[in-house]
Order: C-alpha cells, then sequence, then structure tokens
C-alpha cells in the first residue's frame, strides 16, 4: 500500500464531515433568516412608560421606574400603546432567566391593547415565587403570523428572596 | 512516552514557532477582549477580567514549563513538570473562584465545591475510557491531563467573553425566539469549538512526537471535550441551583444538570464535538500536502461545529412526549441529535486504529527481519494484539511478580514506539535525524538484556 492509498478512506471521510458541516450550518441560516426576515425595519418604536411595583389586587403599578426587585415583588412594565399605529399587530412579553414567557398580551393591533397597557409578570405555576436573574420585556411587531421586529425592550434583575 | 520520544529536537521547528506566535496571539486577544468587554458590560465581566486574566497567564505559563520539561534533561523533566503542575492547580482554584464570583451568589462556593465533587469520578470515568480507545500506544497522561486542563479552563475563560456579549448583542437586537436561539447557537458552535480545538492544534503543533495519527488526534480532542463539559456542569449545576434554591428544589434541579452533563452527555455533547477537531488534525497530521491538511482541518472544525450548533438551535424542535414518556424522550433525544455524531468519532476511530495496527504490523515485521534483536518474529503476532499483550503480562505477573510486569509493559511500549517511529519514517513524516530511531532500538535492547 503505498503512502497516499494508506490514508485515502480517512481523507475523503473527513473531507465529506466537512461538506456535511456545511449544509448543517446553511440550513442553519436559513433557519435564522425565517425567524428572523430581512428588511422588516419599519423605524417605529413603542413607548415603555416604566416598570414599577405591581399590586395584583387592584391591577395598578406604583412607586417609580425600576430595574431591580426580589423574588417576592409583584411587578409589571406599562406601555403606551398610542405610541405605535393603532393598525400595527404587536405583543408584549416577559421573559424570565430560563427564556419562559412568563406574562404578556397580544399580538393584537396595537389600538386594541389600549386598556391593557399594564402588564405583569406572572409567576409560573407551582412556585411560590419569581425566579431570581435576569427579565426581558419585549414588545414585538408581527407580520405574517410572527414576531419579526423588536419595538421596544426592558431589562430588569430579580434578586433571590432567600 | 516521553523518554523515548520519536525525534528529540536540537532546534525549535518552525510550527513550533508557530504554536508560540499562536499562543502569544491567545492571550493579547483575551487581554484585549476583557478590556473591551470589561468597559462595555460592566460589573460581571469585570469580575472575570479580574480573575479571568491572571487564571489565562497561569496556564500559560504551566504550558510554557510543560512543553520545556519535554524538551530538555531528563534530570531537570521532573522538576519542571512539578512546578507546571502547581502553576496550572492554582489557575484551576482561580478559575473555580471566578465561577462563583460569575454566580455571585451566597451559596454558590459551597455549591461549586459540592458540583464539582460531584462531577470528578464521572469525567475521571470519562477521561479513562478515552485514554484506553488507543489501544497501540496510549498518550502519556501529563498531556492527557494538559488537555483536559486546557479544555477546562482556558477553553471555558475564553468563551465565557464571548459568549456574555453575543447575548448582549441577540437581547438588544434580535427576536426572543427560534431566530435568537439560532443565532447565540451559532456564536457558541463556532466559538466554544474555535476555544476547545485551538487546544488540541496546540498540541499538534508543539507535541508532534505524541501526536501520530488519527486516534490520538482523537484521544486529546476528546479530552479537551471533557474537561471544558467538567467546568460547564459545574457551571450550570450551580446557576440552576442559585435559581431555584427559593422554591426549595435547588438541589434536585442540579442533580438533573449532573446526570444530563455527566451520565447521558458524557460522551455524547462536548466529547464528541471535540473529538471531531482531533480527528482532522490526526488526519493532517499523516498527510504529505499543505491543501490536503488544511481540508481535512477545516473538515474537522466544520463538522464540530455543525454538530454543536445543531444541539443548541434545534433541541427545542425534538418531540419529548409528556409524562413517563417524556423520560423516555429526554434520553432518545440525545441519542438521535448527538448520537450520528458520536457513531462518527467511533467509525473513525475504529479505522485509525485499522490503518495503524497494519502499519504496526508491518514495521515489527520488517523490524524482526532486519534481525537487530529488538523485535523477535515470534513477539510480532502478540505486540500487534492488545489482548494478547494483556495476557502476556498477566502471565509475567503471575509467573514472576509486579517488577517483571512493569518491565515487559515497559518493553512492549518501547517496541511498539519503535514500530510507531518507522512507520513515521516510511512515510517521511520526520524531520529528525535517523538516531532518534537508533536510540529508540537501543532503549528496546537495553529493556530485553
Amino acid at each position: 500500500m503505498t503512502r497516499g492509498e494508506e490514508l485515502r478512506p480517512l481523507y475523503w471521510a473527513m473531507v465529506s464531515l466537512g461538506v456535511v458541516g456545511i449544509l448543517i450550518l446553511s440550513a442553519g441560516l436559513l433557519d435564522f433568516f425565517s425567524f428572523e426576515p430581512l428588511g422588516q425595519r419599519t423605524g417605529a418604536h413603542a413607548t415603555v412608560r416604566g416598570v414599577f411595583h405591581y399590586d395584583p389586587e387592584t391591577k395598578q403599578v406604583n412607586g417609580g421606574d425600576t430595574r431591580r426587585f426580589t423574588a417576592d415583588d409583584a411587578f409589571a412594565a406599562e406601555v403606551d400603546w398610542t405610541s405605535l399605529p393603532a393598525s400595527m399587530v404587536v405583543d408584549a412579553h416577559w421573559f424570565n432567566i430560563l427564556g419562559t414567557d412568563v406574562g404578556g398580551v397580544g399580538p393584537q393591533p396595537a389600538g386594541e391593547l389600549v386598556d391593557r397597557s399594564v402588564i405583569p409578570v406572572k409567576i409560573p405555576e407551582g412556585f411560590k415565587h419569581n425566579l431570581p436573574g435576569e427579565y426581558d420585556f419585549v414588545v414585538e411587531r408581527y407580520s405574517g403570523g410572527q414576531p419579526v421586529e423588536v419595538l421596544a425592550r426592558r431589562l430588569v434583575y430579580v434578586r433571590s428572596a432567600v | 512516552m516521553s523518554v523515548d520520544a520519536a525525534y528529540p529536537r536540537l532546534a525549535r521547528p518552525p510550527h513550533y514557532k508557530l504554536a508560540i506566535a499562536l499562543a502569544g496571539l491567545l492571550v493579547v486577544c483575551l487581554f484585549l477582549s476583557s478590556f473591551v468587554t470589561s468597559l462595555v458590560l460592566g460589573t460581571i465581566p469585570s469580575r472575570i477580567s479580574v480573575f479571568g486574566l491572571p487564571v489565562i497567564a497561569l496556564v500559560a505559563l504551566a504550558t510554557w514549563i510543560g512543553v520545556r520539561a519535554f524538551d530538555r534533561d531528563p534530570a531537570e523533566r521532573r522538576r519542571h513538570l512539578l512546578r507546571a503542575g502547581v502553576i496550572l492547580g492554582i489557575a484551576f482554584l482561580l478559575w473555580l473562584l471566578l465561577v462563583d464570583l460569575f454566580l455571585f451568589t451566597g451559596d454558590a462556593p459551597l455549591v461549586a465545591l459540592i458540583s464539582a465533587i460531584a462531577c470528578l469520578p464521572t469525567t475521571a470515568f470519562g477521561i479513562w475510557v478515552v485514554r484506553r480507545l488507543d489501544r497501540n500506544e496510549k498518550e502519556p497522561w501529563r498531556l492527557v491531563m494538559v488537555a483536559v486542563a486546557w479544555g477546562a479552563v482556558v477553553a471555558t475563560a475564553l468563551v465565557i467573553w464571548v459568549n456574555t456579549s453575543l447575548g448582549e448583542i441577540a437581547a438588544s437586537a434580535l427576536v426572543p425566539g427560534p431566530g435568537m436561539d439560532a443565532f447565540t447557537a451559532y456564536g457558541a458552535g463556532f466559538f466554544e469549538e474555535l476555544a476547545k480545538g485551538l487546544a488540541v492544534l496546540l498540541l499538534y503543533l508543539v507535541m508532534r512526537d505524541e501526536f501520530d495519527d488519527v486516534v490520538d488526534g482523537i484521544v486529546y480532542g476528546a479530552c479537551v471535550g471533557l474537561g471544558f463539559n467538567f467546568m460547564e456542569s459545574i457551571l450550570y449545576m450551580t446557576h440552576m441551583y442559585a435559581i431555584f434554591a427559593g422554591e426549595g428544589f435547588g438541589a434536585h434541579v442540579a442533580g438533573i444538570q449532573w446526570y444530563f452533563r455527566q451520565v447521558v452527555g458524557l460522551f455524547f455533547g462536548h466529547a464528541t464535538y471535540t473529538a471531531l477537531i482531533g480527528a482532522g488534525l490526526g488526519v493532517a497530521r499523516q498527510l504529505p500536502l499543505m491543501r490536503q491538511r488544511v481540508l481535512v482541518i477545516v473538515g474537522g472544525w466544520l463538522v464540530a461545529i455543525s454538530a454543536h450548533f445543531a444541539w443548541d438551535a434545534w433541541l427545542q424542535f425534538f418531540p419529548v412526549g409528556d409524562g413517563a414518556f417524556a423520560l423516555i424522550g429526554v434520553h432518545l433525544r440525545t441519542l438521535l441529535m448527538n448520537g450520528p455524531f458520536t457513531a462518527v468519532v467511533l467509525l473513525l476511530l475504529a479505522m485509525g486504529l485499522q490503518v495503524e495496527g497494519q502499519a504496526l504490523r508491518r514495521q515489527l515485521e520488517l523490524e524482526a527481519a532486519g534481525g537487530t534483536g529488538t523485535v523477535a518474529p515470534a513477539e510480532v503476532a502478540v505486540l500487534t494484539s492488545p489482548w494478547r499483550r494483556w495476557q502476556a503480562r498477566m502471565q509475567v505477573l503471575t509467573l514472576s511478580g509486579l517488577g517483571a510486569y512493569r518491565r515487559l509493559a515497559r518493553l512492549q511500549q518501547a517496541q511498539l514506539n519503535l514500530a510507531m517511529e518507522r512507520w513515521h519514517r516510511e512515510r517521511r513524516e520526520l524531520g529528525a535525524p535517523l538516531d532518534a530511531e537508533e536510540r529508540l532500538r537501543q532503549q528496546v535492547l537495553a529493556l530485553k538484556a
């Protein structure tokens, strides 16, 4: 067996694996652009008035705009939906540190959400407190049945209650 | 095989200089990255800057001293290795401290320590298994442990910067959901495999005499991956504990993390990805043309990145079912998503072992026919079969005791090293003087005497 023949199967195996890698990464690009389609920037911005302590009884916010809470605190974001065109389909959601949706409204036209400006964080079912960590509040524009553009974003930090 | 290194160097070869340049570039990149990140991202990355840079400097210093140990007088080797070991140990402890600070919870030091203790036996088992896969010529423990340490400390330190920065970019620009997941998966796949693969690349450049072929590449790559997985497991266990401790089931969630990362995913995740990079480098080690070498190295890296990407990005699409089926589903998910890549690694390993085995048999037969006395014709069949080698050692152990067993083990290893050296010379893969081979021959004869 010559010097080249000995390693030929391994050489071609590695080259083929490289091609497989390119195919998988290309599929990943398609996946990415199907959820993040190009040319979706409208320039619109939603106004988030702030993130406040929230009273679940009265369903009202109180105090000043805050960035830090404890796991026992109830809190909510307040959005000025009139800052967006009334026909624009939007939603607003809270995501906890695990990326789980923990409360939100929509998707609906912004004009129909005017009386739902306060969006509280819900404690996940079976839990006693909010999970500690970063919470991401995102207002998104919808097109073709999927979110395509971020119109506003707020990040707050929740400290452990123990 | 440090004593019988295939070709002791009289001067630093070009690839050695390339390795030094790469390591230097790495440190500079980390320094710049840490400086920029600490300015832009605030408190947590600043803490990483403060503690991460000394860790990297210490690992770089330990590696340099470790490499010196292989190049210097054997009498000084022990001293150098001891120093390198102590410095690596300090780096490791500092890194654990960094992990704690990164998580900045009051419970973290104890939880991190318990997590580390829980991950040690499983990772040690993984390293033992991987090293044993190299049936003909096991890699020296010190190099295996250097690979593990680099995977655990340097690679994880490198990617925390990048992952933090990419997370910030994704959060500020992308819609939460599968698109953002794909973006972060691209980042994790590319940068984590780059960081881990660099360790294997440095071994390939610096330790050519201990990096023989695709089998060695797979072993070193998997060891880097196991080291990375060890540290990542501690980080996730501590992190998950901190999140769920307030609900009273922090330990339970940390335990689940341990099971899926240290039991189910021990060989299926990082070990497999980095083994694919190692396979590419191992095949490249024996190819004559630069173009071919680059192609297989890039091929290994691409498939490793894509395997990692596929797991991170598409995990959520795999249906795991409900209730009792979920338990089966999550195991099946690992098997079906990462299993094919692990199977490819095993296939490459089998192909490599077959090529290596045939070559060693041929070289041993030629050596026996040469009449130098290093290998008797009757020994060839024993030396080419791991099972028969073991049987021969056990026979000697029973008849003559442990000392004789060790002597025979050393002799068998030296004979295989000589055959390996001959194979590399036949393939014109050595730029070293012929006396290296003669020196191995003398060593075998001395052991026989």
